[in-house]
């Protein structure tokens, strides 16, 4: 009896070493955010920030992350960045483990369901404290970071879907540049002639009838969202009419192959107008400057236009949309200084003359107005589309439902089906309607 | 105190002083388990219960989960195709790559064999894409060299054949991860090699005199011999493939497509949970993967009475 207690009090004791092992590393923060809380500023406060983007957005955030711990001494900021691909799976395991970093770069698509399911800080009451400076903020792009109207998210940058072009091409093949006036069968036209003038391998237009961000445009042109509340909206003649589109582009190589297009990733060095295999590529605003830097031929010359109207279009389907947000841990311990630093990186003169129009046009009108005139011209290519679509374009819908990213999936995959040719085009649009529509309703 | 109470006493203090002596002999040995049986209970078995419990609940990882009781199972096998196409892509990797991993490292194993110079050199260099193969950097190298423009399509225009773009094609892609893993029979073709070493070298050369030819002699000699180690390869491999997910995953780029021709299971077990927040069905997945390989090894290991051999028949 006795022998077995000891060893059962041995194996206890062991356990408790192992424990204390293991919480080692985590007892300091939060006895650090005692000291924070009681508004000691000499106690270091610690707080982990995750962002997803390019080479180019890590140094320029970085450099952001520096300079407020230059003027607040008492907080650093541990930056945990990676590229668009797995993101949002790590970021979701972290939530799960009650483990997210404090700040956290948002995505429009995820917003509702982070937000609705508790993972996000309600920033309002710093916004109405002023801790967090929201009146020089355009009111729309409020609207889009309010869930339930409590504030989970600040605009980062301002973008707009177009189709990215390689005016070089374009001038070198005595094609006319797209206008903000062109049509889907203007592009299609377009994409066709630069496919018969520069021959095999070259392509007009890389393939984008698998994204599903761009068929949105299509379908708001026919003068409704994409989803209404938690349904699908689009019809199988319209999905029928979007990909018998893109099927006679990719027989006459205005569109990449289904082999191209499958080997082509969301990194846009992997794009084909990167790799100096196509004239165009449908994109976001905010990717202009990167494009331009990835670009094999780096002499040649990007430019940015509007996505291509609709036939008889009921109303214009661009809209503006906030690229990115900057959102707060629920289970912070330091949600003052969550707000503080969101505020910083998008109020702060010299925090947003650092990252300039990486991530977007800059949410604060005073501070675009003043940085207008100092910017390079690649960026100020960007500035004036943004110009352009917010006088020609209606208001952007509402963010997706929940199970959103399977539909999202499923989209891309009905789009490989019918370019590899596996099923009629009929056939793969019924399926994925009768799946879409059976995920959307589970998952609400 | 009578002198009986007193020897009494005496033994009762011996024996407790031997128990104590013998428990303290194994609680040096638990204390030293303890690292393992904590990681164990912690790691293995928690986990697996919990996951246990959640495989019957909708669970979006973000809000607690409810009970949705045999749902998630009678979904899986009653309506979702992708479901159904990750076990088939499953399958078809399973049947394909084992049978001919096996044969290829036993063919390498027994060139190994031959008593050639440098042998040390060939056992290494074999075995290191099986120390390699499991990591992202080398699906990445292995997607670029099998690209539209990679390596090999590059070697084949160079001959004049167009090839096809060999991980973009739904087509091939799941066979150019099949190479990946062929690729890798170092750990199985090592094993090999010491299998073959235990045959004594008499046997071969008494069925030689006889007139044996080398086929035969694989057939009759070598082949029976090694059934115990194909046996244990067999396992092990069948266990490790059921399981795959890092090449598929990097080679796909996460989306198991193209059309989703290289959707593993534990790709889509993966998506399911991490991509679209349904932790229950995920969880409900993995435990239908453990009765998989479950039932594969157990038909395995029953069918291994008619086809291996063991030299003293099995007795030991």
């Amino acid at each position: 009896m006795l022998n077995t207690k000891k060893w059962v009090t041995l194996f206890c004791l062991s356990l408790l070493m192992f424990a204390t092992a293991c919480s080692g590393g985590s007892s300091s923060p939060s006895a650090s955010s005692n000291e924070g809380e009681e508004g000691n500023t000499s106690g270091k406060i610690e707080l982990r920030m995750t962002w997803w983007g390019s080479q180019t957005r890590h140094d320029l955030t970085t450099k952001v992350i520096k300079l407020f711990e230059e003027k607040h001494p008492g907080i650093t900021i541990k930056p945990e960045y990676s590229g668009w691909d797995g993101y949002f799976d790590k970021l979701t395991t972290q939530v799960a483990g009650s483990n997210a970093p404090d700040i956290i770069q948002m995505d429009y698509a995820f917003l509702t369901d982070f937000a609705r399911r508790g993972a996000l800080l309600d920033l309002t009451p710093y916004a109405e404290s002023k801790e967090l400076r929201t009146e020089d903020h355009d009111k729309s792009m409020l609207k889009a970071g309010s869930i339930d109207d409590k504030l989970y998210a600040i605009t980062l940058g301002v973008n707009a879907p177009g189709v990215i072009y390689d005016a070089t091409v374009f001038q070198e093949l005595g094609i006319e540049e797209p206008q903000e006036s062109w049509t889907w069968k203007d592009f299609s036209d377009v994409a066709a002639k630069i496919a018969a003038e520069k021959g095999d391998g070259f392509y007009g237009s890389a393939d984008v009838s698998g994204t599903t961000n761009m068929f949105e445009v299509f379908i708001r042109q026919t003068g409704k969202g994409l989803f209404d509340g938690g349904t699908l909206t689009a019809t199988s003649e319209e999905l029928q009419q979007w990909f018998d589109m893109w099927g006679a582009l990719r027989e006459n190589g205005g569109a990449t192959s289904a082999e191209v297009t499958a080997s082509t990733t969301n990194a846009l060095e992997t794009r084909p107008i990167s790799l100096g295999t196509a004239a165009m590529d449908f994109a976001w605003s905010n990717q202009l400057l990167t494009f331009q830097q990835v670009n094999k031929n780096q002499d040649h010359k990007l430019a940015i236009q509007v996505l291509p109207h609709g036939v008889g279009e009921k109303q214009i389907g661009e809209y503006l949309k906030a690229g990115q947000f900057l959102s707060g841990y629920a289970k912070t311990k330091h949600p003052k200084e969550v707000a503080m630093f969101i505020d910083f990186m998008v109020n702060d003169p010299e925090a947003t003359a650092i990252l300039g129009s990486e991530r977007g046009v800059p949410v604060n009108a005073s501070i675009r107005e003043k940085m207008q005139p100092t910017l390079p011209e690649a960026e100020q290519a960007i500035f004036q589309f943004i110009d352009v679509v917010s006088k020609n374009s209606s208001e952007i819908d509402p963010p997706y439902p929940q199970g959103f990213s399977e539909v999202d999936t499923s989209f891309k995959s009905a789009s490989e089906q019918i370019a590899f040719g596996q099923g009629s085009t009929p056939d793969v649009i019924a399926q994925f309607i009768e799946g879409a529509k059976a995920t959307l309703a589970s998952s609400q | 105190m009578s002198t009986t109470q007193v020897s009494q006493a005496r033994t009762e203090r011996v024996t407790a002083r031997r128990v104590k002596r013998r428990y303290a002999h194994n609680g040096a040995a638990l204390l030293f388990l303890t690292p393992w049986l904590v990681g164990l209970l912690f790691l293995t078995l928690g986990p697996m219960l919990v996951s246990f419990y959640i495989s019957f609940t909708d669970y979006s990882i973000l809000a607690a989960p409810s009970w949705v009781g045999l749902d998630n199972y009678t979904t899986m096998f009653t309506s979702d195709k992708l479901f159904i196409q990750s076990l088939k892509v499953t399958f078809t990797y399973v049947a394909v790559s084992v049978p001919v991993k096996l044969i290829f490292a036993l063919l390498v194993a027994m060139l190994l064999n031959k008593g050639i110079r440098g042998l040390g050199i060939y056992r290494t260099v074999y075995y290191i894409p099986t120390l390699l193969g499991g990591s992202v950097a080398i699906a990445m190298l292995w997607r670029k060299m099998l690209g539209g423009d990679g390596l090999l399509n590059g070697v084949l225009a160079m001959v004049g054949i167009k090839a096809p773009d060999w991980v973009a094609n739904p087509k091939y892609a799941l066979y150019s991860i099949v190479l990946l893993s062929v690729w890798q029979f170092g750990s199985s073709m090592i094993i090999f090699l010491a299998g073959l070493k235990q045959i004594p070298p008499e046997y071969d050369e008494a069925s030689a005199v006889d007139g044996a030819g080398p086929v035969r002699r694989f057939f009759y000699i070598t082949l029976p011999i090694l059934s115990p180690v194909i046996f244990f390869n067999l396992v092990m491999q069948l266990i490790t493939s059921f399981q795959s997910f890092t090449q598929a995953f990097v080679i796909s780029n996460g989306s198991g497509g193209p059309v989703n021709s290289t959707l593993m299971y534990s790709l889509y077990l993966y998506k399911k949970g991490f991509s679209f927040f349904q932790m229950g069905y995920a969880s409900a997945m993995a435990w239908v993967l453990v009765i998989l390989i479950g039932v594969f090894t157990l038909l395995v290991f029953r069918s291994s009475k008619l086809w291996v051999h063991y030299e003293d028949g099995g007795k030991s």
